[in-house]
């Protein structure tokens, strides 16, 4: 580099241009650290994470029927009472059974008509919302969906792709994408669930900002769940455990109930 | 000579008019909350936002059943 390129490098002033950490900071302060900050209403949750933000990519993983999508809906109910409404891509459940399953419609948006395998057309319904609806938050039920796997030669490395081009999506837009996986075959028996039994895991959680495992235990009662945060980037929660309960068609967390005194036969009159 | 029962135009007319209605809310709450993001930290701005939402849900809220019924309606009435 001599010459004319070396001086107009000098005095380059573009969006892109290197700036000190102090100038980073006071233009830092100038914009809002977050333009949307959304509780799960979830309390131990809310305590563990703080909130959801934009850029954040959420993955949510579990085995099959143990209470993805629900949790994906509880938390759609609750976004909504703070009036953040989300946009949804249910690939999995039709939309006449994904509706009928809330058990009072929360105002969403969701596309017309789906289409699996196509990222472009993904993105671009995303960017329809947003400027139809300003819809911030999104979910994807589930991620197999947007990408073909019978064309994969390495499906491990392209869903890293995938997921590379949502986070990306997540930061420039100012999105927050809750991403819903399978596990592998076996884990359903596995009873220690973490984030390395998600199918094609390494990808899913090196790019997600947190990951949630979701699973029923039938030993504690007939409609409990346990979710795990696995890891938080952002608060470095790891591992924290919650115990749900469904409730009227929603999860909400399972408090433990107050013990009763024991009444003794010395304490009678 | 039948005629069609003119009931089933006004519902129908009735139903798209709700509809039309309900994207409005819409639009509107889009607003709003695009207003809330661009005065993040002003609380007045941010509670009158709020309340315009919430107001906005509910009326979609009651036109979602009027909409529903308006198609009910219609359907039985072409029925007859």
């Amino acid at each position: 580099m001599q010459g004319q390129s070396a001086k107009n490098l000098k005095e380059y002033e573009g969006e892109d241009q290197v700036v000190s950490s102090h100038e980073f900071a006071l233009r830092l302060k100038e914009n809002p650290d977050s333009i949307i900050r959304v509780k799960s209403l979830i309390p131990s949750l809310d305590v563990g994470i703080e909130d959801f933000r934009d850029g954040e990519v959420i993955g949510i993983s579990g085995p099959p029927k143990t209470g993805k999508t629900l949790l994906a809906q509880t938390l759609t109910v609750n976004f909504a009472k703070q009036q953040y409404f989300s946009l949804w891509f249910t690939y999995e459940v039709p939309a006449r059974q994904f509706l009928s399953q809330f058990p009072e419609m929360p105002l969403i948006y969701l596309p017309s008509k789906l289409k699996a395998h196509a990222l472009p057309w993904f993105e671009e319904r995303v960017q329809e919302s947003f400027l139809k609806y300003h819809t911030r938050i999104i979910f994807i039920d589930h991620l197999h969906y947007l990408i073909d796997l019978a064309r994969l030669r390495n499906p491990s490395i392209e869903i890293g792709q995938v997921i590379r081009r949502l986070k990306t999506l997540a930061v420039n837009g100012g999105f927050i994408i809750f991403l819903l996986c399978h596990t592998t075959k076996g884990a359903r028996e596995n009873n220690d669930l973490s984030y390395e039994s998600i199918r094609d895991s390494s990808f899913v959680s090196q790019e997600s900002d947190t990951v949630f495992m979701i699973k029923r235990t039938p030993d504690v009662g007939e409609n409990t769940a346990k979710l795990r945060v696995e890891f938080h980037r952002r608060t470095g929660v790891l591992e924290k455990v919650i115990d749900l309960v469904k409730v009227n068609g929603l999860l909400q967390e399972q408090t433990p109930r107050e013990e009763r005194p024991v009444r003794r036969d010395w304490d009678s009159p | 000579m039948v005629t069609p029962f003119p009931a089933s135009d006004f519902y129908a007319e009735l139903e798209a008019w709700t509809l039309d209605q309900i994207r409005a809310g819409q639009e509107s709450i889009s607003l709003m909350a695009e207003i809330r993001e661009r005065s993040a930290g002003n609380w007045e701005i941010e509670k009158l936002t709020r309340a315009i939402i919430f107001d906005e849900v509910q009326i979609i809220e009651g036109l979602k059943g009027e909409a529903g019924r308006a198609r009910a309606v219609c359907e039985e009435s072409q029925r007859v």
